[in-house]
C-alpha cells in the first residue's frame, strides 16, 4: 500500500511539474500543438471558446470558414498591383485577389516596405472593423497607417521602424501573464473538458441568463458576441454615442491617410468599414449610434469607400455562429467588392 | 499567482508532492524557492524590495539579540521605521502628498503635489507589502522582547516572511507560531492531507461560487450609486458584507489548508465573526492575525485598559483609526476604522439600554452587530468617501425605498440569498472542520465539482490583495 501511494505522489508530482513546465513555456506548448498534442483552442470558434455553449458550437469550422478553388479570381488584372490593410477579418491568401501582385499586410503588426511599380496602377484598401474605428481612426491614425502600414523605399522609408507596443518596464513585467489561459487550453481542452464546460454554460445561461465573461448572447439567443463589441458600457461598442465632431475627425483623417498614400505614389486609397457582428445580428439591442453610415455619408469624406455594410447587414448568417468573424460567405462579398474595384481600376 | 487560478491549483500539486519527495533538509529550501516563484508570478521585480525588507531585519532581529540597553532599543526602532517607511512609502505617498497640497491651498500655497507613479513610472504598491512588513516587524519585536531567538538561517528567516500560503494576505504571523515549524520534519499524515484539502475547497467555494456571484451584484451598484434606489443599495451593502467575509476568510482557509497539507497549522483567521453578539465580540473573531497583532504591538503599549477610561477609550480609538489606515490610504477607510473605534468606545462607556444592547436577546445582539458593520462597510467599499454618505443618505430617505433594480435576474438573487442561507447555517452549526474520515473523497470531489459548476470565474482578485 505505502509503494502504491509513493508512486501515486512521484506520478502526480511529474504530471504536475511537466504541466507547469510546459505551462511556462509558449514555445514548448507551440511545439506540442504543431505535433498534434494539443488540440487547437480555436477549432470550433473563438466565441465557443469563450462561452462554451454547446448550440454555438460549429463542429464543421473548415467547411463554413474556408474559401475554395472557385473562389479564386477567374482572371486577374495586369494593370493593377493591388495593396490590403487589414485585420483577422481579411487574413487569407492573397490568390484570391484579382491584383496583378497583391500584397496583404496585419495592421499594426507589421512594416512593409515596398517598391510602387510605375508601370501599373497600386491601389490600397484599408478595411476597419466598426468596432476599432475611433481608435484607430481618431487617435492613432497617424501611428497606425503612416508610421507603420505600407512604407514606399525612397520615399518614406526613414520612419519605417516598428516601435514595440509596450516596452517592458522594469516595475511592471509581470511573469506569465498568460499562464493560466495556457495551462487551461493544456489541461482542460479535450472533448470531455469541453462536454463539461458546455454542462457549466448551459446551466449558466438556463439558469441565470449569463454566458461567461468575455461573450454575450442575442436576447433572442441566437447570436454570441464579444462583450466588448456588444455591451453598452463599452467604447468599442456600437451602443455608445457618438458626437458628430467624433464623426468629422474621423472622416478628416481617413482623407488624411489618402493624402498620404496617393502623394507615395497610390493611384487610389479605399477604405471598407466593416460592421461588428452585433450591428448586422442584432442592431436594435440598444440605441445604435449608426457609425458607418454616418462617416460614408459625411460631406467632408472625400476618400471613396467600399460600402459593403447594407448588404452585410441583411445577412446575419454571414457571420459564424460560433465566432466573432464572419464566414466563408462574408469573405466573399468582401472579394467580391474589392475585385470589381480592381478590374474596374483595369478597364481604365 | 491567485489562489483560484489553474496556475496555483497545478503548482499546489506539484510543490507539496515534491515536498513528500524530498529528504527533510532540503523541504525548506524548496519552500523558499517555491514561494520566491509563487511572489515572482505577481510582478518579479517586486521580489526585490521585499529582499530589502527580508535582509534588514534578518540582521536587525540578529542585532537585537548581541546588544544590550540603549543600541537594542535603537536597533528594534531601525527596523520598524525601516518598514513602515517602506510601507509609507509605496502605500502612502500620494495620499500624504495630496492631502497636504490641500492644506497648503487652504492658506492659499500652490504646492505641485506629484504622485508616486509620477516621480518613479511603473512603481506601485507590492501586493501584500501591508502584510509583509507586519510579519517583519512582529519578529524583530518578539526577538526584542525575547521571546523569540533571532534566527540564524537567512534562508529560514526568508521563508517565515515569504512563506507562501499566506504570503500576500495573511494570517500575519508570529514567529513563535511557524520559525520552529520550518525546522521540523514534517511526515505525511492522512488527517493533515484531509483537513487541508478540506479547508482548500470551502475556502474556494466561499470565494469563487459565493463571494464572487455576490460582486456580480454590488460591483455594478457601487460602481454608480448615484443610479440606485435605496432598496438596491441596502441589497448591495448586505450582499457586500458577506462577500467581503467569503472573499477574505475564503482566502484565508485556502491558506491554512495549503500549509496544512504539508502539515504547518497557521494562526486561524476568522471565528463566524457575523455571529458576535457586539463589536468587540467581532474584532474577536474578525482578521484575528491583525486584530490581535494591534491589540499586542500598539494597544496594550500604549496602555491598554490600564490607564484608565479616558485614555483606554484614545487607545481604542488610536487602535481603530490605524487599522483602518492599514486597509488602504484614503480617507474612506480612515472613516471605517474611526466608525468601529467609536462604536466600541459606545459599547463601553454606555449601560446596556438602546445604545447598549447587553440586555438584548442574542440574535437580536448578532443582529444589530450586523447591522453596524455592515454600515461601516459602505465607507469601505464606495470608492469616495462622498459616494458612501449619497449611499447612507439614500438608504436613510424613504421616498428611495422602490422596487430594487439589480444587475443580475431573479433567479441569481434568489441563488444568493440560499447561498448567504446556506452559509450561515453552516458556520452557526459547524463553525469548525470536524474531520471525517469515511466518505471523505466522495465529499470533497462533490464539492470540487460544485466549485466548479456554480463558481464564478474570471480574473476577480481577492480584495485583501489590494492591501
Amino acid at each position: 500500500m505505502k509503494i502504491l501511494f509513493s508512486g501515486l505522489r512521484i506520478l502526480l508530482m511529474l504530471v504536475s511539474g511537466m504541466a507547469l513546465s510546459t505551462g511556462l513555456s509558449e514555445q514548448l506548448q507551440r511545439k506540442l500543438h504543431t505535433r498534434g498534442l494539443i488540440p487547437d483552442q480555436y477549432r470550433f470558434g473563438d466565441l465557443y471558446n469563450i462561452s462554451n455553449l454547446a448550440q454555438f458550437k460549429e463542429t464543421q469550422w473548415a467547411q463554413t470558414d474556408g474559401l475554395d478553388q472557385s473562389d479564386r479570381p477567374g482572371y486577374r488584372s495586369q494593370g493593377v498591383d493591388l495593396y490590403t490593410i487589414g485585420d483577422s477579418f481579411t487574413t487569407m491568401d492573397t490568390s484570391f485577389y484579382a491584383g496583378r501582385r497583391n500584397h496583404h499586410i496585419w495592421l499594426g503588426t507589421e512594416v512593409d516596405t515596398i517598391t510602387l511599380d510605375p508601370q501599373v496602377r497600386s491601389i490600397l484598401v484599408i478595411e476597419v472593423i466598426e468596432r476599432t474605428i475611433q481608435e484607430r481612426l481618431r487617435e492613432h491614425y497617424a501611428e497606425l497607417y503612416i508610421h507603420r502600414g505600407f512604407q514606399i523605399r525612397g520615399k518614406n522609408a526613414a520612419v519605417a521602424r516598428v516601435t514595440p507596443e509596450t516596452r517592458g518596464n522594469f516595475w511592471e513585467n509581470t511573469l506569465n501573464r498568460e499562464i493560466n489561459q495556457r495551462l487551461e487550453f493544456m489541461l482542460f481542452n479535450s472533448d470531455l473538458a469541453l462536454k463539461c464546460k458546455e454542462m457549466k454554460a448551459g446551466l449558466m445561461l438556463s439558469w441565470f441568463g449569463r454566458t461567461h465573461p468575455g461573450s454575450l448572447i442575442s436576447r433572442d439567443r441566437r447570436f454570441l458576441f464579444y462583450e466588448v463589441e456588444a455591451s453598452r458600457q463599452s467604447g468599442l461598442s456600437p451602443f455608445i454615442p457618438l458626437t458628430d465632431a467624433d464623426i468629422d475627425s474621423v472622416a478628416l483623417n481617413m482623407n488624411r491617410i489618402r493624402a498620404h498614400y496617393l502623394n507615395a505614389g497610390f493611384a487610389e486609397v479605399y477604405f471598407c468599414l466593416i460592421p461588428n457582428k452585433v450591428t448586422v445580428c442584432e442592431p436594435a439591442r440598444h440605441p445604435h449610434n449608426n457609425q458607418i453610415q454616418r462617416i460614408e455619408q459625411n460631406p467632408r469624406l472625400t476618400t471613396p469607400v467600399l460600402k459593403l455594410h447594407n448588404q452585410l447587414l441583411r445577412h446575419p448568417e454571414w457571420f459564424h455562429k460560433s465566432d466573432g468573424h464572419w464566414n466563408a460567405s462574408g469573405k466573399r462579398l468582401w472579394l467580391k467588392y474589392v475585385n470589381e474595384m480592381v478590374m474596374k481600376w483595369s478597364e481604365r | 499567482m491567485l489562489f483560484n487560478s489553474l496556475h496555483f491549483i497545478v503548482f499546489f500539486i506539484f510543490i507539496t508532492t515534491t515536498y513528500y519527495t524530498l529528504p527533510g533538509r532540503w523541504r525548506w529550501i524548496l519552500l523558499l524557492i517555491a514561494s520566491a516563484y509563487f511572489y515572482a508570478s505577481f510582478i518579479p521585480a517586486y521580489l526585490l524590495l521585499l529582499g530589502i525588507i527580508i535582509v534588514f531585519d534578518y540582521l536587525a532581529g540578529i542585532g537585537i539579540e548581541m546588544l544590550s540597553g540603549k543600541p537594542r532599543k535603537a536597533m528594534l526602532v531601525a527596523s520598524i521605521v525601516a518598514n513602515v517607511g517602506f510601507l509609507c512609502f509605496f502605500k502612502y505617498f500620494d495620499f500624504l502628498n495630496a492631502n497636504i497640497s490641500g492644506l497648503l491651498a487652504a492658506v492659499g500655497i500652490d504646492y505641485q503635489s506629484g504622485t508616486l507613479a509620477d516621480c518613479y513610472p511603473g512603481l506601485a504598491l507590492p501586493i501584500g507589502l501591508s502584510f509583509h512588513t507586519f510579519q517583519s516587524m512582529s519578529y524583530t519585536i518578539e526577538v526584542y522582547r525575547g521571546k523569540q531567538r533571532a534566527e540564524r538561517n537567512p534562508g529560514v528567516y526568508a521563508l517565515y516572511v515569504l512563506f507562501y500560503p499566506q504570503l500576500v494576505a495573511g494570517p500575519i504571523e508570529r514567529p513563535q507560531n511557524v520559525l520552529w515549524q520550518f525546522r521540523q520534519q514534517m511526515d505525511f499524515d492522512w488527517d493533515n492531507l484531509r483537513t487541508g484539502l478540506w479547508w482548500m475547497v470551502w475556502g474556494m467555494f466561499k470565494k469563487v461560487v459565493i463571494a464572487d456571484r455576490l460582486a456580480l451584484v454590488t460591483d455594478p451598484i457601487f460602481a454608480h450609486p448615484e443610479t440606485q434606489n435605496a432598496t438596491s443599495l441596502a441589497i448591495a451593502a448586505l450582499f457586500y458584507s458577506i462577500q467581503i467575509y467569503c472573499d477574505f476568510s475564503g482566502y484565508s482557509d485556502i491558506a491554512l489548508g495549503t500549509a496544512r497539507t504539508m502539515g504547518f497549522r497557521l494562526m486561524v483567521n476568522f471565528r463566524s465573526p457575523y455571529f458576535a453578539k457586539s463589536i468587540a465580540e467581532f474584532w474577536q473573531r474578525w482578521h484575528i492575525s491583525l486584530s490581535t497583532w494591534f491589540r499586542d504591538y500598539v494597544y496594550i503599549p500604549m496602555g491598554g485598559n490600564r490607564r484608565g477610561n479616558v485614555r483606554t477609550c484614545a487607545n481604542l480609538m488610536v487602535v481603530f483609526l490605524l487599522s483602518g489606515l492599514w486597509h488602504g490610504a484614503d480617507w474612506k477607510f480612515v472613516i471605517w476604522g474611526g466608525i468601529h473605534g467609536a462604536l466600541l468606545i459606545c459599547s463601553r462607556i454606555t449601560t446596556p439600554g438602546i445604545f447598549n444592547s447587553g440586555r438584548w436577546p442574542g440574535g437580536l445582539r448578532a443582529m444589530q452587530t450586523f447591522a453596524a458593520v455592515t454600515l461601516a462597510w459602505i465607507f469601505f467599499r464606495a470608492h469616495t468617501v462622498a459616494d458612501a454618505l449619497l449611499i447612507i443618505r439614500a438608504l436613510a430617505t424613504p421616498s428611495l425605498w422602490k422596487l430594487p433594480i439589480l444587475p443580475v435576474n431573479t433567479r441569481e438573487v434568489g441563488f444568493c440569498v440560499l447561498l448567504i442561507v446556506f452559509l450561515l447555517l453552516k458556520e452557526y452549526r459547524f463553525p469548525d472542520y470536524i474531520l471525517v474520515r469515511r466518505s471523505f473523497w466522495p465529499s470533497l470531489g462533490v464539492a470540487t465539482l460544485l466549485c466548479y459548476l456554480w463558481g464564478v470565474f474570471g480574473s476577480n482578485q481577492f480584495i485583501y490583495f489590494q492591501f
